[in-house]
């Protein structure tokens, strides 16, 4: 096992810093930040990774991906939303590691999390 | 029994616990090594998958495995024309320049669209499915196939086997079945999942006295052994089932309510418009409470308190219950009108509906280790056969009505899903699933092979895939990655992109889908192909870049019989996960293919998207879980997941030592629908919606969609070949899995070619022998097959009186052309050259190709 270099550039916050990107609605409640790792087909549409995104304390995952499609557009909701409320059942999320879903929270606690997405290949054979 | 853990070359005389591959069964096995050389394989007594026993393709492996045709060093063609019988020029070429070269393609592909980009796989080697998978999620494409696999054998039995029963495939429960009856399946008698454990099982359950009934066109290996064998036209099944069901219900009315009630959407009120009457409020479905006299949300109505029957009227909606209209829907297969569809005289189907009714024991139970769950000794089941038509699913679906009416779905005796419900390895909790409701309370599985679900469905769109699985959305295999008309489908759909690039992984797809020309016109229009093999088959010959590729008796796979819904054996007893490792070194510079794509996907730049999808594929937790920033082995992948799932003392080297670890089912686990509260569909109100959904986006576009396919009540839909009436076109074509082989890849074994040789019937045409003595044929004659079309193929005829008067049968998957398997080249009949590959000829609702063809048999010479 070794190590390979993936440093980040401009994250969000920079970003948002600079009003290159509009602040979400939640930013000004109590909150920390979330690291987000898109992967596979989604790692195109951001030009970082991880991005890094400011939560509020109280935030869900979907809070996460609806904020994600507002930085990232159509192309990123068309292929994580089936519909408005579910989430193309190929992506599949993980917080800090573990498989969550649209409902659960994040439960930041001024503890900087990682949320990772990736859509998985959904075609088997005999 | 302690195992060797590593490999030697000297004085070693040891016995190696591994996995096999000779077919998807993976049986688990001990490998006698001597010296560095393989002398014998056997079953692994010590593993519940196979259980000692072996059959004899996996006995046979080590004469693949030293086949002196194998490939042994990387090729890069040196002619740029491609196309049949063109000489690649191949040239050998190091590693280094082929990983570069592939790299370079890659990085372009990658950087302009990575949906330009198809990887293929064979289903042969399960072991695949991870890596390749992974692979091709990191890189982003979603345009992945299995060739043959599912698009002739999976979309329609795996996808209804997974709604209806939470798993891959379904079985009898061989330990307490009484009456079993097979349609167009062989399991337990020949290859496939958990083939030798329910060879094993079959047998024993024939002893002790289980009858078998086998409805086939064919009397071949699960007939031959079967109490009883019921021919049939070919691709009728569904009209002789749902005969059978009519009997059932409204002639004997022997069918188990309860069940219906609790476990089915039987009891949910239908509207005049096919769909659900629901609640106002929640949009749950209603039922009619017999209790309060009214309709209620099926979720506050106790199930006995549901009706099965009557007409309602809710909120000025005239509406009736699932099976209400069952029921009257089924009174049109009347056991005369099946009789015209099959040939199956009508009192014989009355017989067996009153037989497998009545057998079925309906309220009874029995005790099991303590626990009191349902007993239903009977179980209807399907496979490849019977679904390998346009009418796949209500063909599959119609079998599996049998047992849902009386209650024998995953219950003790009766017809069971492969494992669909674990509770763990009990010492880490890991590996737990099991089937719960979803959507209008239906069944979602705990557990599939990939991330297309039965169910609920996904939501139909304008696709962007080019197996336009995305708007066909039950389709698992697509034809349009080789069909004649793929380029007219992605221009209806405004397909923004087309392949550029195929990474192949030991599929020949050249013989597995359809006609030759067909698939070879497909193939020549990439710009690139690179082909992982064993051998330069027939598909090899039209890639740009070969590697060789290690075997299974040199390759490493963490979880040969996982997920357990694949081949792991269905009742009581052990749970039981094994691993493949290598038992011999790679020859020449044979390279494995899981680290070949993580070498690729380390120099294309997308390593950390490979890393995070097996993270996905897995299930590894922290702290296995493989980190963005890491490069790893497969070696390292393979023991991060054994200690993910059984804990740090259980990582590879424990496994090499000890080969599998078991632990005991429940009967919770195994007979799990009793205590499960999900229901499973009598009535598909689901494809109403989807049908409308489908039309408006195909039909605006000029793709018709057949609505009789969508109806949400199960029915019979003849094939295209019983509109034939043509002269002279009077035989229904249709292929079988030889026992002795596994698809094309086995026939260049030279002991099995051998055994294929001796068999009358592996590498002939079977006649039925009245019938093609009547037309002047002998046994042993050379013969011509003809289709209405001008698609031909030639070989030896059988005559033989196992085979319906009507049935021409084709043992799959023989007449190789190539040279790079001389002992298959020239061997059997090729029988996909048969076949139409199209939409017009594919299941419009599962995408399943349709296996049969109506013919002209004509004699081409005497006997030699």
């Amino acid at each position: 096992m070794v190590t390979r270099d993936t440093s980040t550039t401009q994250p969000a916050r920079e970003r948002e810093r600079r009003g290159d990107i509009d602040l979400p609605p939640w930013r000004l409640l109590p909150g920390t930040d979330v690291r987000v790792w898109l992967f596979g087909s989604l790692s195109s549409l951001a030009s970082e990774r991880p991005l890094t995104l400011p939560v509020p304390d109280s935030a869900r995952v979907e809070q996460v991906l609806v904020e994600l499609g507002r930085l990232l557009g159509p192309q990123f909701t068309e292929r994580v939303f089936a519909s408005p409320d579910k989430k193309m059942c190929t992506c599949r999320i993980f917080l800090d590691g573990l498989p969550v879903e649209l409902d659960d929270s994040l439960h930041s606690s001024h503890v900087t999390r990682d949320l990772e997405l990736i859509l998985l290949t959904a075609v088997e054979g005999g | 029994m302690n195992f060797a853990a590593t490999i030697s070359n000297q004085n070693d005389d040891s016995w190696v616990a591994s996995a096999c591959a000779l077919c998807y069964g993976t049986c688990s096995i001990v490998a006698h090594r001597v010296d560095g050389t393989i002398v014998k394989i056997e079953g692994n007594p010590e593993s519940t998958i196979g259980k000692g026993k072996l059959c004899g393709k996996g006995v046979s492996g080590l004469m693949s495995h030293y086949d002196p045709h194998r490939l042994t060093r990387p090729m890069r063609r040196t002619n740029p024309r491609k196309g049949l019988d063109v000489d690649p020029g191949w040239k050998e070429i190091s590693w280094e320049e082929a990983l570069d070269e592939i790299s370079t393609v890659l990085k372009r592909v990658r950087a302009d669209d990575p949906r330009k980009l198809v990887v293929q796989r064979t289903t042969t080697v399960t072991a695949s499915r991870v890596p390749f998978g992974t692979f091709a999620t990191g890189f982003g494409t979603p345009n992945t196939s299995t060739a043959g696999g599912g698009l002739h054998c999976g979309n329609g039995a795996h996808l209804i086997s997974g709604m209806m029963h939470a798993s891959w495939s379904i079985v009898p429960d061989f330990e307490r079945c009484n009456y079993a009856i097979y349609f167009g399946a062989s399991k337990g008698h020949s290859a496939g999942h958990a083939s030798t454990s329910n060879i094993g099982l079959a047998a024993d359950a024939r002893a002790r006295g289980m009858k078998m009934v086998v409805v086939d066109p064919m009397c071949n290996f699960a007939s031959a052994k079967a109490t009883e064998w019921v021919p049939l036209r070919v691709g009728t099944d569904a009209a002789l089932a749902l005969a059978m069901c009519n009997v059932m219900v409204n002639e004997l009315e022997i069918y188990d309510a309860e069940y219906l009630k609790a476990k089915t959407n039987g009891p949910y009120l239908i509207g005049p418009d096919k769909r659900y009457v629901r609640d106002a409020e929640s949009g749950e479905p209603l039922v009619w409470d017999s209790a309060e006299g009214r309709a209620r949300r099926y979720t506050s109505v106790p199930s006995a308190n549901m009706s099965l029957e009557g007409q309602y009227t809710v909120a000025g909606v005239a509406c009736e219950p699932a099976f209400q209209l069952l029921r009257e829907h089924l009174r049109k297969f009347s056991v005369e009108m099946a009789e015209s569809a099959t040939t199956v005289p009508a009192a014989r189907i009355r017989r067996l509906a009153e037989e497998f009714a009545r057998e079925a024991q309906i309220g009874s139970t029995i005790v099991i280790e303590g626990v009191t769950v349902p007993f239903r000794p009977v179980a209807a089941i399907a496979f490849r056969g019977s679904q390998g038509h346009m009418n796949s699913v209500y063909n599959f679906l119609a079998v599996d009505l049998l047992n849902q009416l009386v209650g024998a779905a995953d219950v003790a005796g009766g017809c069971l899903g492969f494992n669909p419900a674990c509770n763990g390895y009990p010492e880490t909790g890991r590996l737990k699933y099991r089937p719960k409701p979803g959507p209008d309370g239906l069944m979602v599985t705990g557990m599939w092979m990939g991330y297309h679900y039965p169910y609920p469905l996904g939501e139909p769109r304008l696709p962007t895939n080019l197996g336009l699985q995305d708007l066909l959305v039950i389709g698992m295999t697509s034809p349009f990655l080789a069909s004649t008309d793929q380029e007219a489908m992605w221009e209806k759909f405004d397909i923004p992109y087309r392949p550029e690039v195929l990474i192949n992984f030991g599929a020949n797809l050249l013989m597995s889908m359809g006609t030759r020309e067909t698939v070879a016109k497909s193939l020549e229009s990439y710009k690139f192909i690179v082909s992982f093999d064993l051998f330069l088959t027939e598909t090899s010959n039209f890639a740009d870049i070969v590697l060789p590729d290690c075997d299974y008796l040199q390759s490493l796979d963490s979880r040969s019989s996982f997920p357990f819904i694949f081949g792991h054996p269905a009742g009581m007893g052990e749970w039981c996960w094994g691993i493949r490792q290598p038992v011999t070194d790679p020859r020449g510079e044979q390279r494995r293919f899981a680290d070949v794509l993580l070498e690729i996907a380390e120099r294309v730049g997308f390593a950390p998207d490979m890393n995070a999808a097996i993270n996905g594929f897995l299930g590894l937790q922290p702290p296995y879980r493989l980190q963005p920033d890491q490069v790893y082995t497969w070696e390292e992948i393979c023991d991060r997941e054994l200690k993910n799932n059984f804990g740090a003392e259980h990582g590879l080297e424990w496994f090499k030592e000890h080969g599998v670890i078991k632990w005991k089912k429940t009967p919770d686990e195994v007979y799990w629908r009793a205590t499960t509260d999900a229901r499973v569909p009598v009535y598909w109100e689901f494809l109403v919606d989807l049908y409308e959904k489908i039309r408006a986006i195909a039909e605006p576009r000029g793709l018709s969609i057949p609505r009789e396919y969508y109806e949400p009540l199960v029915d019979f839909l003849p094939c295209h070949s019983h509109y034939c009436d043509r002269e002279g076109f009077d035989f229904y074509a249709f292929y079988y899995r030889d026992t002795v082989h596994t698809n094309s890849y086995t026939m260049e074994n030279p002991w099995l070619d051998e055994a294929a040789r001796l068999d009358p019937y592996s590498y002939s045409i079977v006649v039925n022998r009245r019938e093609g003595e009547r037309r002047g044929l002998v046994h042993g004659e050379p013969i011509r097959v003809e289709t209405e079309t001008g698609r031909s193929v030639e070989g030896r005829v059988c005559l033989s009186e196992a085979i319906h008067p009507e049935g021409l049968g084709i043992a799959a998957l023989a007449g190789h052309w190539g040279d790079g398997m001389p002992v298959a080249k020239g061997k059997g009949v090729f029988f996909n050259e048969l076949l139409e590959l199209d939409w017009a000829h594919v299941s419009p609702v599962n995408l399943n190709l349709d296996l049969c063809v109506k013919v002209k048999v004509t004699r081409v010479g005497a006997v030699s």
